[in-house]
């Protein structure tokens, strides 16, 4: 292990303490809501059916 | 592609030079782009000539009201499953999404991938990119000098050669000099869509456009059709390889998850839609033959110009993100080599394929669906992990964690299940519709290839996966947490 993998290694200790503790609940951090999944699902479906829309018209 | 098409976004180059440069997970003050900024990243990306090339492709095919309907479905298609697959696990975690792709196919399988689907991917679009712009040259010459240069001949190679090799060298600058370049190169192009789209609406009737026929069809409109779907759902997925490096740079899932899909969708529908009007009326699908006529010699020239400026600083673009990846899977073997030598390597095959300009331009459509064959079979994979077997929560220090200290690790860095997926999911695409021959299988007429190719993969994943490593708690499958958790055990052996 050189220098820079020291480095790298202390930088993401460090990283993944301040994700850990300080920012563990924050909002940017948030999974996906079933909601927010659904949704976008179910827009590409529309503009699915908007395309084919388009075809038959 | 972490950061080059800044243009319009607000952000602090700095940060963005520091985030974009490592697979480090990003903390919240390095995460600078709200939804607006990511937006406008997106539409930036999308207003590419890549889109005049799909357009055009497109055309060959089929008229303009299918044509329409076609980049509508397939780009809806294959932006929704590209978008699941990489923007929302990286906007998450703030990784990029190659680091992410651990849990699913292990360190080694990532590598595997990375040298093989995503490598080859980004090569053809580089090399294309690049015979564009020897095309582009050529018509200068042409209008300007009364030369004769075919659309085949060497001066085509001659300048595609120079452009990777500015290419090479604005990659080896690093990224932000490709930021600076693209913050002009993002605008122009959008002025460039715009007089395409204003010189068609006053030269073109919407009944010419409507009654044009297809350049070069094939005799069945409905394969004719569902071959332009399963075109534009194959470029929809292309996206992947760099969507989640800039994912990462995301404040919310929200700001991540719209911006990706809408940004990337109504600028390229927009620019494909020009692209392909452009194409109907002039009878030629190649982006470099409509400029004179449409511009005249002096604006058409300085048009051309442009766009082959726009192809180099695309070309670095794409090539950026993959030759990070090529860095990182390659784990010792390749971390220190120079950077500058790492993207010339990447340039030896494109330069190669330079020489063949005919060859890329005629096996375009085969190019990308084959790409998108395999690229929808991992995107399905990565959902069905992501998604279904891990709900969104992967251990983030054991993605870090070197060999069997991670509980990613699975049988010699390699998780079967998702290469398994991977091959399964393409071979079945390439059985429901073969690019090579055109064979198709009656369900390509209602279900295009992509989308039942990202369902068997992600189907197949989520059984091999659970008989070969959940049941027998490998993986981490049941216990990940959504933050820096890892078993004391492993943190100990590593």
């Amino acid at each position: 292990m050189d220098a820079a993998d020291v480095t790298t290694s202390t930088e993401l200790e460090t990283r993944l303490g301040v994700i850990d503790t300080i920012e563990r609940d924050d909002p940017s951090r948030r999974a996906l809501s079933g909601a927010d999944l659904s949704l976008f699902v179910g827009v590409s479906v529309v503009i699915t059916l908007l395309g084919i829309l388009v075809l038959a018209l | 592609m972490t950061g080059p098409r800044v243009g319009g976004a607000r952000t602090d180059r700095a940060q963005l030079n520091n985030a974009s440069l490592g697979s480090l997970p990003l903390l919240k003050n390095e995460r600078i782009w709200n939804a607006t900024d990511f937006t406008g990243v997106n539409v930036a990306l999308a207003i590419a000539t890549w889109a005049f090339l799909v357009g055009g492709f497109t055309a060959l095919l089929v008229g303009f009201q299918q044509g329409i309907a076609a980049m509508i479905i397939g780009n809806a298609i294959g932006l929704c499953f590209m978008v699941l697959a990489s923007v929302v696990s990286s906007q998450r975690y703030g990784i990029e999404q190659y680091t992410l792709l651990r849990p699913v196919f292990g360190v080694v399988g990532v590598g595997v991938l990375v040298f093989t689907v995503i490598l080859i991917t980004e090569m053809g679009w580089s090399s294309l990119l690049a015979i564009m712009v020897g095309r582009a040259v050529t018509q200068v010459s042409n209008s300007a000098f009364s030369t004769d240069f075919g659309p085949e001949s060497l001066l085509v190679t001659f300048f595609a050669l120079l452009a990777i090799a500015v290419s090479w060298w604005i990659l080896s600058r690093g990224p932000v000099t490709i930021g600076r370049f693209n913050k002009f190169i993002a605008p122009g192009l959008l002025i460039v869509t715009v007089f395409l789209m204003v010189y068609l609406v006053l030269n073109t009737s919407v009944e010419t456009l409507f009654t044009a026929a297809p350049l070069a069809p094939f005799e069945d409109d409905q394969l004719n059709f569902m071959l332009a779907v399963e075109f534009n759902a194959g470029v929809g997925v292309s996206w992947y390889p760099v969507m989640g490096s800039l994912a990462r740079l995301t404040r919310s899932p929200r700001a991540a998850l719209w911006p990706a899909y809408g940004g990337l969708l109504v600028a390229t529908l927009i620019a494909q839609i020009v692209g392909m009007a452009a194409a109907l009326t002039l009878g030629d699908s190649d982006p470099t033959v409509w400029m004179m006529p449409f511009g005249g010699p002096v604006l058409g020239a300085f048009i051309l110009i442009f766009i082959a400026f726009a192809n180099v600083t695309s070309t670095s673009s794409i090539v950026y993100s993959t030759v990070l990846a090529v860095r990182q899977a390659s784990g010792k073997l390749l971390s220190r080599v120079r950077w500058a030598w790492l993207c010339a390597g990447f340039f030896v095959l494109p330069a190669l394929l330079a020489f063949f300009p005919g060859f890329m331009y005629d096996k375009f459509m085969l190019f990308v669906t084959l790409s998108g064959a395999f690229l929808s079979a991992m995107c399905g994979a990565i959902i069905a992990d992501y998604f279904v077997l891990r709900r969104q929560h992967v251990s983030l220090r054991d993605l870090y964690l070197p060999g069997r200290a991670s509980a990613y690790h699975f049988n010699g860095g390699v998780n079967w299940a998702g290469l398994g997926a991977v091959i399964v999911g393409a071979a079945f695409y390439l059985w429901i519709y073969n690019p090579i021959t055109l064979a198709t299988h009656p369900l390509f007429s209602y279900t295009t290839a992509s989308l039942p190719a990202a369902v068997v993969g992600g189907v197949v994943y989520f059984v091999l996966a659970t008989v070969l490593y959940k049941r027998h708690s490998i993986g981490d499958f049941v216990d990940g947490t959504a933050a820096a958790g890892a078993s004391a055990a492993r943190i100990e052996q590593a």
